[in-house]
Order: C-alpha cells, then structure tokens, then sequence
C-alpha cells in the first residue's frame, strides 16, 4: 500500500487526538521501574550491609540478597567469599537472573517499549520523531535477545526451588519448628514469584502451546497444563508487579529489623 | 442517565483525498443510542451524503470502525452515554475515519490491504478425509481465534502500521491471527513458520498491546496470537537445544 | 451524450457475497468456469454473520436417531405443508455432506465427546441438529467460505451494486449493470449466467434484524428481468429481538437462548408458552415445567432426551405470535416485550455458550443475562418468499438465471425453521454454483446491447440529477414505519390496501430525491436507488398478503384467523410483473411423491410414540 492519501497521523512525540490522560499509566509504571532501579544500584553496589538477619536460630534473608549463594559451602563458595574482593555480594552474582527474566518477559517488555522508548508511549499517541529516523526493526536487531526468554525462564525456575529452600530456614527455631513475620515476608514473596514463573508465557508455549494436537495421554494432559497456564497467564501483569514490589518490601523489611526500627517475632512453634 | 433532547455537538471528518476538513452538526439525542445512530441522524437529517460504511448495527460485522474522540472503535457498540461522560462540556464530540488506512471520503476508509494480504496466506490443508475427529480444547484455542469480525481496528492501532507504516513488510494483527488460527488447527499439515518469520514479520511486533486493547471482539491478539506464534519462530531459528534436538532427530 | 462505462466479461457473475454467494462462486470456480462475485459490502460483511445459533443437517453425532426423513418431516412440517417437498428433500439429505464440507475448509464447530460436529436442539428439530460454534454460526461459516473462495481462483468486486439485468432476444439474462459504491463508476458485466444470492427484504419493516443491505435487490431484479417470485406473503417474524433501548430494538437475540433452556416469561413470572401449543403441535412438547426442566437437564449434560422439550421451542410462527398476545394482554415487560431468562444456567456455561449474545446485551443494554432476564419482542427476520427456481438447478424462469439462498424460495412455504437457512445456503448454493456454470460451458461470450446499457446508466444517475428534493433517508424511515404499522405481525384488509395506495405514494416521491451531485461514496444516492427495490418488493409482500386470505405460519391475519388447509394449504400465490406493474396469480402446489409421503408416515408414528410413552407420566 502506502499510495492513496492518509490521513496525518499527528507528529511528534505525544501528538494525539484523545481527550483522556494517556500519559498516566506510561508515567507511572516508568517511575515505578526507575525506582526500582536505582534502589537495586544502591543496594547491590553502595549499601550492601544488612541483608539478613538472625532470629532465635532462624535465618530471614532479604528477597533481593536470596539465594545468599556466598553462604554456602557447595563448591567451597563460603570459603571463596572470604577470598573475594569486598564489592561482591551474593545478589550482584545471581541478579542476572531475574534481570533477565524480567527483561526480557513478555509483559515488562510492554512496559519498557511504552515507558522508555515511546514505542509507542500510549495507543494512538504518536511517537518522537527519532523513532521514525532511526527506522523501525522491531524486536530485531538488539531485542532479538528477547528470543532467549525460555533460558533466563529455566534459570528462574532453579533460582525459585531454592528460594523456597530458603523459606524454610526461616522456620527452624532452636527450640522448634515455627513460623516467623520473617518467613510470611520471605514466603509471600516465594509465592508471588512462583506465580509469576508460572504464568510465563514461555512456559505456556513449552508446556503445553507448542503442541497442536491434545489428543489423549502425556498430550492431553499438557493440553491441560497450557489451560491452566493461560488462566494465569491473563494477570501475567499483576503478578510480575507485585512479585517485584514484594521483592523490595521485604528487602525494606530486613533494613527495618536490622536498623532496629520494627522487630521480627516467633508467631508461633511447635 | 437519560440523554433524550439533550442538545449535542459533533465534529465530524468530511472529504476525500483532495479535501477534507472537520465539519460541525448538532443533533438531539434520543435515550439509549449509540455513536452510529448519531451519525445516521445526521445523515437522514441533514447531510444526506455523509459517507459511512455499515451493516449489522450489532457489532458482529465489523464494518463501522471509526476513531472517536481519539480512539478507535466501532460506532455501533459505542454507547452516548459514555462518550459523552468522556467528554468536556462546551467541546463537540470528534469522529474521524481510521487513521492508517488511505481516506476515500468521510468515515469510509480503504482497507483492501487486510484482505490482499489475507489471499497470501496458505489456506488449511488437513486430511483428505471427512469427518474430522478432534475435541473441544483443541477446538476452543482456534475458535478464539475465528471470534474475529475484521473490523481491522487492530491493524489501524498498530504503531508498526500507524506509525511506521511498515505495510509491507508486517501483516497487522488481524492477519496475525488468522496465522494463528491456521497454525494452532488440530488438524493443518501445512507449514508456515518460515513465511511468518520472513514474509509476515511477526518480529516486527513488540507487544505493546494496543491491537489487544482495542479489540471489539475481545479476543487476547497479543497474548493467545502473536507471542505463541513469537514461540513458535524461536522453536525454528533462536532455540538452540531444540535445533541441537531437530538435526539430532531429523524431525520438524 | 453517451454515459462512460467500465465492461467485464465472465462466464458466470454471482451477486451477493453472503453465505449462498460464496459457496455458488467457490462451485463454479471449481468446474473451472471463470467467475466472479459483486457484493454491496465489504467481504465476509454480509447479514450471513447475524446467522447465530446454527446449521441444520442430519448428522446423527448428537442423537443417532436423526436421519434425513425425520429433517424432511421438521422441514415440511414447519413449512406448514407449503414447502416445495423437492427442495426439502435435497436439502435433508445433502446438507450434512455439506456442513462436513464446510469442516475440511476449516470451520471449527463445537465438538461432541466423541470429537465429532456437536449439534444442538432449536425450535421445531426433533432432534438436536445444528452444528455450531458457540452463537457465532454464521460468522464460522461466512469467514470459512471467504478463506475458501480468495484462494478458488474468484475475482471479487467488492461495494459495487448491481440495478439492472440485461437479457437477449431469446430472454435470456446475459449481463448485468450496476455501479462500484466507492467512486460511483459505471461497470457492465457480461456473463452467461448470472446467480443472485442477495438475501431478503427485512429492512422494509422498522423494527428488523437485517442491515441496510436487505432491501430486496434480488427480488426486484428478478421481477424487473420478468422472473416469478412466490409466497412473498411469508415473512418471518422472529420471536425473540432486542426492545430496548430503541436505538436497537429489532437486533437479534438468538433462538440458541431457548435450545439452552432459556425460559420465556409475563410480567407475572408466569411461562406463558404452556398456554399456546397449536393443536398441530399438540402432543410434541412438554407439559409441565418439571418436564420440560428435565429436558434442559439432559441435554444440556449430553444425553439423549428421554422426555420432550419445551414450549418456548415451539416454531418462530407460533412464539412470535404468543408474545404479541402477551403484551395485548397488558402481561408484556415494561418496554412492550416478554422476559427471556437463561440467568438459570450460571454464568460460566452462559459465557461459554452464549458469548456473543452477553456481549450483546452488556454493551447495548447495559444488561448481565447471566444475572437478569432479557426484554425480547418479535422482529422482521427473514422472508421465506422470493424467487421461484427449480429444485434441482435453482435456475428460475429465465434462462441463466439463478438464485440461492434466502433470495430464492420453496425450501421454507410458509415458515422456515432455525438453522435450516444456513444449510439451505450451502445445499442450493451449491447447486446454484454447479448448474450455473454446466449452463455457461460451451457458450459464446454474450454481447449487450448498448442502447439498452445507456437506457440502465441514466436509471442509476437519475437521482444525481436533480437540484433539489426530499431526504432520501426521510422517505425511507417514513417507509419502513408505513410497512410496520400496516403490513406487520397481524394484518387486516383495510390497514394492506392503504397500505398499497401509500406504497403508490411513495413511488412518486422516490423520483424526488436529493442528495448532493457527487458520486464518490454518496450514502445518499446508494439510498436512493435502493428505495426503487425496497418499494417494489413492499408492493410485492402486501399484494401477496392481501390476497391470502388465512392465517398460516409467517402471515397472521387478524380478519382471517385461522388455517384454510381446504383451499389456500393447497395454493401458492406467485407474483410476476408486467409492464412496471406488479401482479399475482394462484398456482396449485404439486402432489408429493409417494415414497415421500411414506417417509412422513414413518416419522409421524415415531413421533407420536414418543408423546404416547410420556403421555402416561402425566
């Protein structure tokens, strides 16, 4: 096509003809991320003290620092910590991680192509001049990377097992077996993430969207598997934020019981 | 709330290629209309050759799509009520053509593009046999698909069409999902991955989501279309374990 | 001064891209005759996708003890006996070859546990037979015959409308004229045969479920080229459109509602079906609420009946006319129609089984039919009168001249049942494509005669010519209202002869229009000569009407009540025209061939089987 007159699209960065406030939602969700962000920097690189915290022999680490793989004594990592140069910290080697999972997720990629590049900032709104001379590729040229969401989902769902792993270092007492506030901020958190995983639309493709056929057996029950995903696939969005802000909550939570403004308690042991 | 005899003002797109400008008309309204019974009342009342394409009046056609006051949508399912609870007092009610596809005159639009490239996707080919068997969970992700009224709206909401004007090398939404729909048939043999890649550029999609927002007929373009047909292209060219896995096994 | 004109040639020229239109073009295209198609509207836009609950043919996967003869039976039987039985005959048994068809092309219908086409109960079906996909039926199978027909080799000319039809000196039809919608060019066509597959009359009447296609350009076409047309009286009113709001009073609400258990109720909560079961039906459906709760329970868990269904799915004639008496009665809901409540099945099976119609009244009527009860009321659905062709062929009086669907008529008498119009567009379109083209092999390319051609152009740009007149849209909503009030549900005498002379009127103000001189995209002017068609087919239903006088299936009248199976169950009224003027005359219907007479026999004593074995529950 492209012959025969068009109307102008309105040029220019948020030239558009609608009438409701298009900008907010890019708005908030951009400063919510650069939030994130910066908060993640100063954590990992600036203020890396105080990322656990001890309770009557239970261990509570913050959601940004677990897995604390500094801690562990597979393949000496424990002894190598001491060795380390003093920037390292267990977040700053596993973050990539969930930096890539979320990078290159199906719905933050929305978020930033909106927020960040204007690509388009809202529907129907135009975008900045830029964007049209530097020539359109899409998801080529550098966000082909995006391709490789499935690897990033795989190393997700480990980092995920051990988190729940973790979860249940909160809850071994000296004198028993119990629950803390510390193991509802670090579990919640498991199980927002867990939520996230597994409304993965990778996941939903591997699981089940591959396939044509759900004919009968090991097919039918990945049929299943990719309904039941899709269901919790529609609030991919929901739970990709609010995994993320629990991260931070319970991350602001350990600074909290360090700093000895709020204080962790036992609520109950058996 | 009741809209009859309410007095209400209306900017509406009139012309064609050569000249074409936003024109004034004020109607009274009538309780429980919707966007299209105005725009008939203008034409019965007043301009009788105001262009504006139509059919079901039911929103299973698909044929009224236009832009009110900045957003896509079909006229008839738009209710009054709404738009004018959406609009400032004092400003008329603003309705233009699609934006993306070439103007012929007033509301009526050129959008002989879906259908051409419709015709260079590979039809269904499935067993010679009548008498398909398949169930319904295979039938309910296809039937999704086929909800579709082609109204085209996704394919005027489309940056990589709106505002790239990439017609060429992107097959817009719609077409998006009639790939799927073929590709997802319990029983199609054909194989069409390598035109989706190179001829359809699903690549050019960057799930911004608008074609999903604006949808009419409420099907999920973004999430239940274009990303399994995304998978399904890293499965064939960005997967290396599955391509290790396909030259290992020589299948597809 | 000569008009300028654009010419075609093609061997046979289809007019209209709905369901029938499609399936014509993709058969003639498949004997290989070069073919193309003229639609009003863009494709796959046409009134087949309000077609919703489904597609009738007998393919036993939802109740084996379907067949051919018992559809053959629904069909006549619904038809009250007036059916060309020939057309009912070929329609029973090919439509489930047709609907299988549809399935290789790509139609995903709703699937039985047994992976095969699932079918559900409608009004006047013995059995549940209508293959379905959810309650978007049409559009399923429109969007199936467009994927078909853009890869058969189909040239599409697509918003161009055709006025005229031209024949040679032996009568017959050769070409055809009309113009493209978008730039208001002239195009003429010549073809050795010409199929018209463009749909009904439905918009003549105010309160109706057809777009602004239906203004009966087959029917008028047909008359003027000197084709017959019969039982234009016919006109369905279905039971169940929306009432409110007024903006879309008269959309479908589909008969799927009620195969889905959907209970029709009074303003006093009272199902008023049970107390309208004509003696003709006497016998068929449930009597009591509990039965007919126990049949809903069965079918809708996928088991065979084992009582029978009830009343609300009696045919449309029957429940159109008993809401109508409701509301006379002062029972009617507060905008003038009944309540349909399915609220009763919950919203997940309702979601799933009903979408569209959910969305429908959630965005129209701001109502949640999951929570609340519909306001339903009838509206002008369909026209089971139109041309008269030959069973077999579907070719009508004029040589090459062919119609299908629901233009053509014969397969539905005097009232047409649910889902069978949707098999009917694929059997006789089918057959309309297959001898359209066998008449098109071995001839030479006709040629039109040119003065004749200059003659149709200047009727096209009439309207372009004048410097002033009437709204084009006022003489047509002024119409529709005068056919409502004069020639609707019931009709007496006095109210059709008025009715004639206004319709006399109008004919007169049509010359009169104005509406600019442009001819791009002049919505105006396309009103205009529409409303030339729309007046002729008016004329058309009320002389037909007029002359029946008896009240059966889709024609009530108020002073001639009841049936007079003596004399009128045994006459078709055919309609032709002469000179400009419409005319009727009375045919006999033909005797029914014996095995088919035996046929009904059969099912006749199934049927009353069944009613016996329940009969003894009572």
């Amino acid at each position: 096509m492209g012959e025969g007159f068009k109307l102008p699209v309105l040029n220019g960065l948020g030239k558009t003809n609608r009438i409701d406030n298009w900008w907010s939602q890019p708005l908030i969700m951009g400063t919510g991320l650069t939030i994130t962000l910066i908060y993640t920097f100063w954590r990992l690189f600036i203020y890396d003290l105080e990322i656990s915290y001890h309770l009557n022999g239970s261990t509570v680490v913050s959601p940004l620092f677990s897995p604390n793989i500094l801690e562990w004594e597979l393949f000496s990592l424990n002894e190598w910590a001491k060795t380390a140069p003093n920037w390292i910290n267990a977040a700053i080697l596993i973050i990539w991680i969930p930096f890539g999972f979320r990078g290159t997720c199906y719905y933050m990629r929305r978020v930033y192509y909106r927020s960040f590049f204007a690509s388009p900032a809202a529907c129907w709104v135009d975008e900045p001049q830029i964007n049209k001379s530097l020539g359109y590729k899409g998801e080529k040229m550098v966000f082909i990377i995006n391709n490789l969401h499935r690897y990033f989902l795989y190393a997700a769902i480990i980092i995920l097992l051990i988190k729940w792993w973790d979860v249940t270092h909160t809850m071994h007492f000296n004198d028993g077996f119990g629950i803390s506030i510390g193991t509802l901020v670090m579990g919640i958190e498991a199980f927002l993430l867990s939520m996230y995983v597994t409304s993965c639309h990778a996941l939903r493709h591997l699981a089940g969207g591959v396939l044509d056929r759900w004919v009968s057996g090991v097919s039918k029950l990945r049929g299943k598997m990719f309904k039941k995903i899709s269901i919790i696939n529609r609030s991919h969005g929901f739970w990709f934020w609010a995994s993320l802000i629990f991260v931070f909550l319970g991350d602001l939570w350990v600074l909290a019981v360090n700093k000895g403004y709020l204080s962790d308690i036992a609520i109950f042991v058996i | 709330m009741s809209l009859k005899g309410k007095k209400q003002s209306f900017r509406i797109l009139r012309g064609d290629s050569e000249n074409s400008s936003m024109e004034d008309f004020e109607i009274e309204l009538d309780e429980g209309m919707v966007v299209l019974d105005c725009v008939h009342r203008i034409q019965h009342e007043q301009q009788a050759d105001l262009a504006v394409r139509w059919n079901c009046k039911a929103g299973k056609c698909g044929s009224c799509s236009a832009e009110i006051n900045g957003k896509p949508k079909l006229m008839c399912m738009t209710r009054m009520n709404d738009v004018v609870a959406e609009t400032p007092e004092n400003i008329p009610i603003e309705i233009r053509p699609m934006k993306s596809f070439p103007l012929i005159k007033d509301l009526v639009t050129d959008v002989s593009w879906n259908y051409e490239i419709a015709q260079k996707i590979k039809p269904i080919n499935g067993p010679d046999e009548k008498n398909w068997e398949f169930n319904q969970m295979e039938a309910d992700r296809v039937q999704h698909f086929r909800e579709c009224i082609e109204c085209f709206l996704c394919s005027n909401t489309c940056h990589v069409l709106r505002d790239h004007d990439l017609f060429d090398n992107f097959a817009g939404p719609r077409n998006l999902v009639r790939l799927a729909q073929f590709e997802m048939h319990p029983l199609d043999k054909e194989d069409r991955i390598p035109e989706i890649k190179k001829d359809f550029g699903v690549e050019y999609c960057n799930i911004t989501r608008c074609c999903t927002e604006v949808c009419p007929a409420g099907i999920n373009i973004t999430d239940d279309a274009i990303i399994p047909l995304k998978e399904r292209v890293v499965d064939r060219y960005y997967d290396p374990i599955k391509m290790i896995w396909r030259k290992i096994t020589g299948r597809k | 001064m000569s008009i300028e004109y654009k010419h075609h040639e093609f061997d046979v020229i289809v007019i209209g891209a709905g369901g029938a239109g499609l399936r014509a073009a993709i058969e003639s295209a498949r004997s290989g005759v070069k073919t193309a198609i003229i639609s009003k509207s863009l494709l796959g836009k046409a009134h087949t996708v309000m077609a919703v609950g489904g597609c009738a043919a007998a393919l036993q996967n939802a109740d084996p003890r379907d067949n051919w003869k018992v559809h053959f039976h629904d069909t006549m039987k619904g038809s009250k006996w007036l059916a060309d039985w020939k057309m009912a005959e070929f329609h029973a048994k090919e439509a489930p070859e047709r609907v299988r068809e549809l399935e290789q092309w790509g139609a995903v219908f709703d699937r039985t546990n047994n992976n095969l086409i699932n079918q559900r109960n409608f009004g006047g079906h013995t059995f549940p037979r209508l293959a379905h996909v959810g309650d978007s039926t049409g559009l399923e199978i429109i969007r199936t015959l467009q994927e078909k027909g853009i890869h058969s080799g189909i040239d599409i000319f697509m918003e161009y409308t055709v006025t005229d039809l031209f024949k040679d000196n032996e009568g017959k039809c050769i070409g055809c004229i009309g113009y493209n919608r978008v730039d208001g060019e002239i195009h003429t066509f010549s073809a050795k045969s010409i199929i018209l597959a463009t749909g009904g009359i439905t918009r003549c009447w105010s309160i109706c479920s057809g777009s602004w296609e239906y203004t009966g350009d087959g029917h008028a076409l047909a008359l003027k080229a000197g084709a017959e047309l019969r039982d234009m009286e016919f006109v369905q009113f279905h039971p169940t459109g929306m009432v409110w709001p007024p903006s879309v009073r008269g959309i479908l609400v589909t008969e799927g509602v009620r195969g889905e258990g959907g209970r029709l109720l009074n303003s006093e909560n009272d199902r008023f079906m049970f107390n309208y079961v004509p003696e003709m039906f006497a016998g068929d459906h449930a009597e009591t609420i509990e039965e007919s709760n126990q049949w809903v329970e069965e079918v809708v868990s996928g088991k065979l009946a084992t009582v029978r269904r009830p009343p609300e799915l009696l045919t449309r004639d029957v429940v159109a006319k008993a809401i109508n008496s409701e509301v006379k009665a002062g029972r009617g809901s507060p905008h003038g129609g009944a309540f349909l409540d399915i609220s009763h099945r919950g919203e997940e099976a309702i979601l799933k089984k009903l979408p569209s119609m959910h969305h429908q009244f959630k965005e129209l009527a701001g109502v949640d039919i999951s929570k609340e009860p519909m306001e339903v009321g009838p509206t002008a659905h369909y026209v089971m009168g139109g041309i008269r062709v030959d069973a077999k062929t579907q070719e009508s009086c004029v040589s090459g001249l062919f119609a299908c669907g629901e233009v053509a008529s014969g397969l539905h008498g005097a009232n047409r049942l649910g889902g069978n119009s949707l098999s009917d567009l694929i059997v006789f379109g089918k057959r309309a494509g297959e001898f359209a083209s066998k008449n098109a092999k071995d001839k030479s390319q006709p040629t039109i005669d040119e003065d004749e051609i200059q003659k149709a152009a200047s009727k096209i740009l009439a309207p372009l010519m004048n410097k002033e007149g009437e709204n084009p849209g006022k003489i047509y909503d002024e119409l529709r209202d005068m056919m409502q009030e004069n020639v609707g549900i019931i009709r007496t005498k006095e109210e059709m002869v008025s009715a004639l002379t206004k319709l006399k009127e109008f004919d007169e103000r049509q010359k009169n229009t104005f509406s600019g001189t442009s001819r791009k995209y002049n919505s105006g002017w396309h009103q205009a000569l529409d409303l030339n068609n729309m007046i002729i087919v008016s004329k058309a239903a009320t002389l037909a009407a007029l002359t029946r006088e008896e009240s059966r299936g889709g024609h009530t009248r108020d002073d001639f009540p009841t049936p007079d199976d003596d004399y009128w169950g045994q006459i078709l009224n055919i309609i032709w025209m002469d000179d400009g003027e419409v005319k009727i005359k009375q045919e006999e219907k033909e005797e029914m061939r014996d095995d088919l007479k035996d046929a009904i026999k059969e099912v006749k004593a199934m049927i009353a089987e069944r009613a016996a074995e329940h009969g003894g529950e009572k």
